[in-house]
């Protein structure tokens, strides 16, 4: 035999046995990719490596990987996780509420329905940001100068129009008896910068995700004066919930993984386990606590129904409200 | 305070913190080189690394990272011409033609003094000021941010030769319409994506810095190849004589007190610092200096890396005073300090004063330490120019593609880039200045959302314009820099009359 | 007088033409039902610079030039003493590093465009070009990695997997 064709044969079985150690592996998944739809350094980039840390520590998965696929409003990452569904066996791809917002505005064709919920993993809760010198000192304070003058509660959001931040606080105020079309919403590029805009007296009120905002707060130039959580929080027992206020407005803004459409069973089954096990671990309870997240697990048909109660309460929110036709 | 600094130098000297901010800098630096990466990525990239070590360990490292980023992002744009990082692209204006002209050893000198300068200055009034400056920061609404842009787009003209603002105002217009793309801040609704997903979340501005810079550069050099001859020159020139450092001092200084102070306000950040000062400087500039700037000058390449360096230690006042992120860098950072169980805020400096300090000493220590390390490397790094031709510009195509590619991870993204690049041949060969594309493009879209949120919140009024102090001061700045040579004419042809009225009256 | 083809008036007409359809689609943008009695909604700003980009072109169509009647075609004439044809082949070879990326795989595809550049450019030491484009790209591809940045392998490859 020639040398060359030896090498050939030697590395075609090489190349064999990595693969049947591939197929082996589905039986319990022993690498997870994650899909951020996202640069480095946001909210979903933050979960998907703090829940990928969490699994190597905790030694659920012995391999993680990351893949950053900015554009189209997170649409990008959907489409090509639908797309390359066959060799995605192992993909998890992360993604929060805005997804259900965005298909519903019709910014990308695909909603969670096209893709395989395996769970949501934690939630943020929205809340009301005011300076700290503020005259508004509760919820109603805020509802009552907007029932007498909408113009002098400008309300400051780290999103565009017509996201979560602009109508939960819309719907807010339509508890109170306000009028919600009249609110006025006046957004910033980031939540940061619109923190500073309630700093500088420009505008008066903030709706904002509550773990951008404890982040903030807790500096002391700030107060929250509701967060929609339908308890109050242990991480952050002193910030009223507005349900105890007296408005009955309740909204997690979640966060969870995706699987891509078509997984076998045995892997979807799989996925969910590693998703729980590493939910349980030591590891992922010191990353959340790191971050001052709240734990929120659904898993399989729950998050999907949970999935679909959501959009119909946010379709039904966005349509009395305006946002969509 | 002293005994604060005493208590951070205590914290931060150890060997083992020494030797973090070394490995930093060094990472950083190499990331910061590498096209798309800029700090934000380097930090994220390296927060996981330092929860393993304590608070004031973590810190110094991240410095040493941020600021290493910062300079590697540098150091690409004088060698080829390609800004890795926004807050660098005015960098390139004057430090690549330095390169050309065979200086590309005292660029990338002149680069890291101005940084540390920069740097240095900006620390001090950290120190010094930080309290006082987190009101300024708070005294700064959406008018002032909007007037602010205008003035920066003021500036344009420092940016055309003589005789051809037209040109250059036409080109800022095209910065401009290029800035609209994409889905639009305020009302959510998208605008000339021409119902392509690739176009929802705009075009990026590293995508066109690099498309009208360094890919265009690479095709002039296929173009007119024999220009490009000057590579083999020798790059050991390295030193700054006492009369550049002189002539470099005055402009250091300014432009880093300018760059702190826009570093300082949450809503404009180091790039619009760098281009600020670029313009600034050339503003006062004599008409001899004047005719110097985008040709390699020293002070067009002095002014915008001290004042990105200085914007950069700024932004850290909204961030350590008010717990306030004013970039995407920062807000990395304000996560990892939480992290660590640090809360930045007004009580920071009264309850952990250790902490306070030990930041801003390693901030510090990142700077200087870089200084160190870079000096000797510059001959090294500079001798990249001295590969033939035939590979180098691949690699500079390489280098740039790579660049916008790391970033989004679309194919769709380099088609544009090729695009742009084209276009942006096509009117460099008619004479036509690409820098206030990239002015018009930066500025456009945070002017337009500043302008939008400003008459929202002044319910449609047009009083915003004058109603504050701070505004009326932005706009008469503004008025005046428009004026400005229209003044100096009508100035020259009265001094002129004066001198004629003398010389008859003599007569 | 004769009306000279100056570069600058060139390119005022060509940009009073993207100006006018820049205007014509900035006029397209849908509005919320919100905005449309805003001051200043999302369609004012194109307005506002699509109409000075109509202003500026004509400008520059109608400013005086300072070119004797020697300069304006010797303008013309420099552009034909560039290197084209090399140019295009490295504006083409870009194109299709773009389009074949995905397919081909970031280290197969950058190194060929490496190789094939070097080459169009009229290097001929075709052992130095391999080792150097397959070399660079490589160890880019394993710093990459190293700082944990993931690059999918190409399609091409993705797809002899499943078999």
């Amino acid at each position: 035999m020639k040398p060359i064709a030896l090498t050939y044969i030697t590395s075609l079985f090489a190349l064999i046995a990595l693969f049947s150690a591939d197929i082996q592996c589905a039986e319990r998944l022993d690498k997870v990719h994650f899909l951020i739809p996202a640069g480095p350094g946001g909210g979903w980039d933050g979960t998907a490596r703090g829940m990928g840390e969490a699994m190597l520590k905790s030694g659920t998965v012995s391999q993680t990987s990351y893949e950053n696929l900015t554009g189209g409003g997170g649409g990008r990452a959907i489409a090509k996780l639908i797309e390359t569904a066959p060799r995605q066996q192992n993909t998890l791809l992360i993604n929060s509420t805005p997804m259900v917002v965005r298909s519903l505005q019709g910014i990308f064709p695909q909603s969670f329905r096209d893709l395989k919920p395996i769970a949501s993993v934690i939630a943020d809760y929205s809340c009301f940001v005011v300076a700290k010198d503020s005259p508004i000192k509760t919820f109603a304070d805020a509802a009552e100068i907007f029932k007498q003058d909408p113009r002098k509660l400008k309300a400051a959001g780290g999103s565009v129009k017509g996201s979560t931040d602009h109508f939960i606080l819309a719907r807010a105020l339509e508890l109170a008896g306000g009028n919600p079309r009249k609110l006025i919403y006046v957004p910033y590029d980031g939540g940061g910068k619109a923190m500073a805009g309630i700093l500088t007296g420009e505008s008066q009120i903030l709706s904002t995700g509550l773990s951008e905002a404890l982040d903030m707060a807790r500096a002391g130039e700030a107060r929250i004066i509701g967060v929609t959580a339908p308890q109050r929080l242990t991480d952050a027992p002193d910030i009223p919930t507005l349900i105890e206020q007296g408005y009955d407005l309740q909204f997690a803004n979640w966060r969870g993984f995706f699987a891509a459409p078509g997984l076998s069973d045995a892997n979807y089954e799989n996925m969910m386990l590693t998703v729980s096990d590493a939910l349980s671990t030591d590891a992922f309870e010191a990353v959340r606590k790191r971050n001052g997240w709240t734990l929120l697990h659904h898993e399989g048909s729950e998050f999907y129904s949970f999935l679909e109660r959501q959009e119909q309460e946010i379709s039904v929110l966005m349509r009395q409200l305006g946002f969509l036709r | 305070m002293f005994e604060g600094i005493l208590v951070g130098l205590a914290t931060v000297l150890t060997i083992q913190n020494l030797l973090l901010v070394f490995a930093g800098c060094l990472a950083g630096t190499l990331i910061g080189m590498l096209p798309g990466l800029g700090p934000i990525s380097a930090i994220a990239l390296m927060i996981p690394i330092t929860y393993a070590l304590d608070p004031a360990s973590g810190m110094i490292l991240l410095a040493g990272v941020y600021y290493g980023a910062i300079f590697g992002g540098s150091t690409s744009s004088i060698l080829i011409n390609a800004p890795g990082v926004a807050g660098t692209v005015a960098t390139a204006f004057d430090g690549y033609p330095m390169a050309r002209q065979g200086k590309a050893g005292k660029a990338l000198t002149i680069a890291a003094y101005a940084s540390f300068a920069g740097g240095t200055l900006a620390a001090i009034f950290l120190v010094l000021l930080a309290p006082y400056l987190a009101e300024l920061s708070l005294g700064f609404r959406s008018a002032d941010y909007f007037m602010l842009m205008v003035l920066g787009l003021s500036l344009v003209s420092a940016f055309a030769a003589e005789g051809e603002h037209l040109k250059a105002l036409l080109m800022t217009i095209l910065g401009l319409m290029l800035a609209t793309v994409g889905t639009d801040l305020t009302a959510g609704v998208q605008r000339f994506t021409f119902g392509r997903m690739d176009l929802i979340d705009g075009i990026s501005f590293l995508l066109l810095a690099m498309g009208t810079f360094a890919l265009a550069e690479a095709f002039m050099m296929v173009l007119k190849p024999s220009q490009s001859a000057n590579n083999s020159l020798p790059t050991t020139d390295l030193g700054l004589d006492r009369q550049e450092i002189r002539e470099i001092a005055p402009v250091v200084g300014r432009s880093s007190v300018l760059g702190f102070l826009v570093g300082v306000l949450p809503g404009a950040g180091a790039t619009i610092a760098s281009f600020l000062a670029y313009g600034m400087e050339r503003g006062i500039a004599s008409t001899a200096d004047k005719a110097q700037f985008g040709k390699g000058s020293l002070k067009g390449l002095a002014a915008p890396e001290s004042a990105n360096n200085a914007a950069c230690t700024g932004s850290f006042v909204p961030l350590l005073t008010l717990g306030i992120p004013g970039s995407g860098t920062t807000a990395i950072l304000l996560g990892a300090l939480i992290a660590y169980g640090i809360q930045p805020g007004p009580r920071l400096y009264i309850d952990q004063p250790e902490i306070f300090w030990s930041v801003i000493v390693s901030m510090y220590f990142g700077n200087m330490i870089l200084l160190f390390l870079n000096l000797p490397l510059i001959p090294y790094i500079a001798k990249l120019l001295t590969i033939p031709r035939t590979f180098l510009i691949p690699l500079i195509g390489f280098f740039s593609l790579t660049g916008v590619y790391l970033v989004s991870f679309n194919p769709f993204d380099l088609q544009l880039m090729l695009y742009i690049a084209v276009c942006a041949v096509i009117l460099r060969l008619m004479t036509f200045p690409m820098a206030p594309v990239l002015l018009g493009f930066i500025l456009g879209g945070m002017l337009e959302d500043n302008l939008r949120r400003a008459i929202t919140l002044s319910d449609g009024n047009a009083s915003f314009l004058w109603e504050r102090p701070t505004t009326l001061c932005l706009l008469v700045l503004t008025v005046i820099a428009l004026m400005s040579p229209l003044l100096r004419m009508l100035m020259k042809s009265a001094l002129k009359g004066f001198k004629d009225k003398q010389n008859a009256s003599r007569l | 007088m004769t009306v000279y083809i100056t570069y600058s008036r060139a390119i005022g007409v060509l940009f009073l033409c993207i100006s006018c359809f820049y205007l014509y689609f900035g006029h397209q943008i849908q509005l919320d039902f919100w905005s449309e009695g805003e001051v200043f909604n999302a369609r004012s700003m194109p307005y506002l610079i699509g109409v000075s980009g109509i202003l500026v072109a004509i400008g520059l169509i109608f400013t005086p030039t300072k070119a004797s009647a020697t300069d304006a075609p010797h303008e013309w004439q420099e552009l034909k003493q560039l290197n084209w044809i090399p140019t295009i082949a490295f504006a083409l070879i870009i194109g299709l590093y773009g389009l074949s990326l995905e397919y081909l795989g970031f280290i197969v595809c950058s190194s060929l465009f490496l190789f094939c550049s070097s080459a169009i450019l009229g290097e001929r030491r075709w052992l130095i070009m391999a080792v150097l484009s397959i070399g660079v790209v490589s160890a880019f591809a394993l710093l990459i990695n190293w700082l944990g940045i993931y690059l999918a392998p190409g399609d091409l490859w993705m797809g002899w997997l499943d078999v």
